[in-house]
């Protein structure tokens, strides 16, 4: 054998012992039994083996896919300060206008209206600058901040949550992409990531200023309709749910806003029916008629009342009557109450507060969620324990001390968890908040606190789930194709070939193996259109051969030697499998490049595959084929 | 020696003519039923949600389009995707999850297992679609840089020009038929674009290396009829193994993978007949114009 041959057996020998021990790990991964991972798992040895082995894809393991993305129009909004009429009417208008040009920037949007109505920005955002321009340019590094901001949260709150090897990334200026394999409860798991989590302390306004709020809007609504009577108000009321139930899901978020999670679903069933009204006042005071006094607990509204009262309290007109720091919240859940009549009702509470909190959850240094202890006075029910640090246990102090017998509200993004009487000064900052449903809810509530707040509210724009059974299904297709395939191509190409058709399927099979390991090797990710990538490499493989093989039978029809023939068969097939490789390599790298989730998994799968069928398809069936043929004297060639 | 041609010798540059009538009459159909009925895009590209479920007891497609009554869903798609098991598909997107919730409702008396849900955004789909799109052009416009490179520039045109011509009529399948387009029928698209490319090049290297052998022998236009001859067992045997390994996605791949494996299918018949009948020819009609236009000038 020549000194060549033997230096080219030698790197195919490389070669394969790098494949056998990048591919050893997820072999014997698949092989293991529940009970023997139960076992490593306990060992530790598990997230290593897990570690060497082929990622597979979530279509193909089961789990959730979610892309996130700022929502920068509620951002903006939310830095706002002392808002006024004219910012109101000037938010609308931006508003109306990004939502008809959904492709254009925001902040020029923003920055186009602030000029032509002659908004001073500055007015509203005190701290960022004079000129409109240098406070739209505060706003929008503040925006993709967020976003990294954001993306540290998300990534402790996963941590906590407990799912393995997740991935969370950024993209773009204002998104991030979030994967969790193997989530089962995805509803939980949303919440878990897409809650702002921001927790405010804010003191409940006096009763006094309450009703006084309460009359105004009556006034506002009764101007709007000066004809108001009982039957009037029903029929409007109805007129705005008739319009709503036409609407679409997006527009419905945008009247109740993102956060409001749980009142959204609630009212959104029952929006068609009717609502209802006390009758002894509704010409009155329309506005009032809505609401039922709760003595106690405050202001409430029945449940069938709460979309036309979200929808009033909307209502432009209504926002400039009401003072400037006066901030009206919702309960985050329903009561049940039973009424005077006997019947049992659900309301939901609406709390009249400082619009300023007076403590925010950025002062939390740890969160716990239990069961509180039989010794203190809500035993057995999920609490969640909150730790503040010496700044935040200053403020809380002073706060507690300075109004004791008045009421503050715990607000966890915008809904009032609970709203209880200030009995005594709290030297501590240990706080303990209750109205949770379960334990669960309590242990979720520990992990968003401790991970902190999110910097700006984030929208899901995509949302993907795979059950764990689809997963295994796609794989045993995927599989089976693949094998099939095989088959079909040893059947052809044995049979067009004869034992040339046999390296031939050899090399194929050497190129998928060595396509696997390069994914083990570098850690990516094995997905359903990989595959596919997959079978098409397989074609690209035989088709290597196939040019070769017609080759060397020209050349042996023109009567030259089987040495010779291989020779030049090889030498002049060598330019056109390049050439027609490469362009394909072309197209798998823009692939690579401007492909999102599925198709980057087949662009990365093909790239790799052509790449190895000049290994295999070429080098290593060129090494056999020379091998043969100089050994000994072949007078014929079996091709 | 098994062979399926032996020394062919087919006129095929001389059928250029029929051919041309041929796919310019495809492409026009296609074209047509774009324009009137539009492409079918799956909610990948358009936004929407999808959920796919599988159902413990029999079910029918009449079955479920008879429960699923709630107005808000719209006339929702629905596609069977295996024995007992739908996938059903709204155009409406909600961030929440008021659209699956209502379809739970509206099937409550079935037992059945959510195997999948897509809920894509109406914003993302549009984005998605763009650049999609770029990508075909970006990875058409380097390949001509290549081809020029490599060959000369008028190969690149031709090449590109089959390119197109193949592309086009499997959009144009798609939307007679109208086939659903999601991501990986994209996928496949460019695939197309990888697989045409590379039968059109194996056929232009034979006419590189025969125009070096023949120069002074043969006229351009048997020397590509010769080339295209040459490269014909090649051709049709690697087509062949393509071919046969798509169809087994095509009836093994289920409907996940349909789209997919149809579109590779048309991709791999049309790329092979656009690279003897449509890439080849277009150089003789590029030689000719050229032809033409220097008698011209030397007339003048």
């Amino acid at each position: 054998m020549s000194r060549k041959l033997i230096f080219n057996y030698v790197i195919i020998g490389l070669l394969l012992i790098w494949a056998v021990y990048e591919l050893a790990p997820t072999v014997r991964f698949e092989q293991l039994t529940q009970t023997e991972k139960e076992n490593l798992k306990k060992e530790g040895k598990l997230s290593d083996l897990k570690s060497k082995i082929i990622k597979r894809g979530l279509d193909l393991q089961g789990g959730m896919h979610l892309v996130l993305e700022v929502n920068v129009p509620k951002l903006v909004d939310g830095l706002a300060k002392n808002k006024s009429i004219s910012y109101y009417d000037f938010i609308e208008k931006v508003n109306k206008k990004h939502k008809e040009n959904i492709d254009e920037d925001f902040f020029n949007i923003f920055l186009q209206e602030a000029n032509n109505s002659g908004i001073r920005l500055a007015r509203y955002y005190m701290d960022r600058g004079h000129q409109n321009k240098d406070i739209v340019k505060s706003l929008q590094k503040e925006a993709r901040e967020s976003v990294t901001r954001a993306l540290e949260v998300i990534r402790n709150r996963v941590d906590q949550f407990g799912v393995s090897e997740p991935t969370i990334q950024r993209q773009g200026n204002k998104r991030i992409i979030v994967e969790l394999a193997g989530v089962t409860d995805v509803e939980r798991a949303r919440n878990l990531i897409q809650s702002t989590a921001l927790l405010e302390f804010k003191l409940l306004k006096d009763a006094t200023i309450a009703q006084d709020a309460i009359n105004r809007i009556d006034q506002v609504i009764r101007k709007e309709k000066p004809n108001t009577n009982l039957t009037d108000t029903t029929t409007q009321n109805e007129k705005i749910l008739e319009k709503s139930s036409e609407d679409k899901a997006v527009s419905l978020e945008d009247i109740f806003g993102i956060t409001e999670t749980n009142a959204t679903d609630k009212s959104d069933s029952l929006r068609d029916s009717s609502v209802t009204v006390d009758e002894n006042i509704v010409a009155e005071r329309p506005f009032s008629s809505l609401l039922r006094n709760l003595g106690r607990i405050g202001t409430g509204v029945p449940a069938e009342n709460v979309f036309a009262v979200k929808k009033i309290l909307n209502m432009k007109e209504v926002k400039k009557v009401l003072p400037a720091d006066l901030e009206i919240l919702w309960s985050n859940k329903s009561e049940i109450l039973t009424t005077q009549s006997g019947e049992a009702k659900e309301f939901y509470v609406l709390y009249f507060v400082e619009r300023e909190p007076g403590l925010t959850g950025q002062h939390v240094t740890d969160a716990k969620g239990t069961i509180a202890s039989m010794s203190s006075n809500n035993a057995g029910q999920p609490v969640v324990h909150v730790d503040m640090d010496s700044e935040g246990a200053k403020i809380w102090s002073r706060l507690t001390g300075a109004n004791i017998g008045k009421r503050v509200a715990i607000v966890l993004d915008n809904k009032v968890q609970m709203a209880p009487n200030i009995k005594s000064k709290i030297p501590s900052g240990r706080t303990v908040i209750e109205g949770l449903s379960n334990l669960e809810e309590a242990k979720d509530m520990e992990i968003v606190l401790k991970a902190g707040a999110l910097p700006a509210p984030l929208d899901i724009i995509e949302e993907r789930t795979i059950g764990a059974s689809l997963g295994a299904d796609s794989i045993r297709k995927g599989t089976m194709s693949v094998l099939i395939g095989l088959f079909v191509i040893i059947i052809f190409i044995v049979f067009y070939y004869k034992g040339s058709g046999l390296i031939a399927f050899f090399t194929l099979v050497l190129n998928i193996i060595f396509v696997l390991s390069i994914l083990a090797f570098l850690g990516a990710t094995l997905t359903l259109p990989g595959i596919a990538g997959l079978v098409l490499t397989m074609g690209m493989s035989v088709d290597a051969n196939v040019l070769i093989f017609e080759r060397i039978r020209e050349e042996y029809k023109k009567g030259k030697t089987v040495r010779s023939s291989v020779e030049n068969g090889y030498n002049r097939a060598f330019i056109t499998i390049l050439d027609a490789n490469l362009t394909t390599l072309i197209a798998a790298l823009v692939l690579w490049q401007f492909g999102t989730g599925p198709i980057k998994g087949f662009a990365v799968v093909l790239f790799w595959g052509i790449i190895f069928n000049f290994v295999s398809g070429y080098f290593i069936s060129k090494t056999i084929f020379t091998t043969i043929t100089t050994r000994k004297i072949i007078k014929k060639l079996s091709i | 020696m098994i062979q399926f041609f032996k020394n062919p010798n087919y006129d095929i540059i001389g059928k250029r003519k029929i051919a041309t009538i041929i796919s310019t009459v495809i492409i026009l159909i296609g074209i047509v039923s774009i324009l009137i009925q539009g492409l079918h895009y799956g909610i990948d590209f358009e936004g929407g949600t999808l959920i796919q479920l599988k159902f413990a007891n029999k079910t029918t497609a009449g079955e479920l389009r008879d429960l699923l009554k709630n107005p808000e869903l719209g006339t929702p798609v629905i596609q069977k995707s295996a024995e007992n098991e739908y996938m059903i598909r709204v155009k409406s997107f909600g961030t929440k999850n008021i659209i699956i919730g209502k379809i739970k409702d509206d099937l409550k008396d079935k037992k059945f297992e959510v195997r999948r849900v897509d809920k894509v955004g109406p914003k993302i789909g549009g984005e998605l679609r763009t650049s999609g799109i770029l990508a075909i052009f970006v990875s058409m416009l380097l390949v001509l840089l290549y081809i020029s490179i490599r060959f000369e520039f008028k190969f690149a045109v031709g090449a590109i020009i089959a390119l197109f011509h193949d592309i086009l009529i499997t959009l144009g399948i798609f939307s007679i038929f109208q086939w659903e387009i999601s991501m990986p029928v994209l996928a496949a698209f460019l695939t197309i674009v990888g697989y045409s490319l590379n039968d059109t090049i194996v056929v232009y290297d034979r006419i590189r290396e025969d125009r070096a052998a023949y120069r002074n022998t043969k006229s351009f236009l048997e020397i590509i009829n010769l080339s295209i001859n040459q490269s014909l067992s090649r051709t049709i045997i690697t087509s062949l193994t393509t071919f046969l390994v798509v169809f087994v996605l095509v009836i093994y791949g289920g409907e996940t993978l349909f789209g997919f494996a149809i579109a590779m299918l048309i991709g791999v018949v049309v790329g092979t007949y656009s690279s003897a009948f449509v890439a080849a020819p277009l150089l003789i009609y590029w030689q000719d114009k050229i032809n033409t236009t220097k008698s011209k000038k030397r007339l003048r």
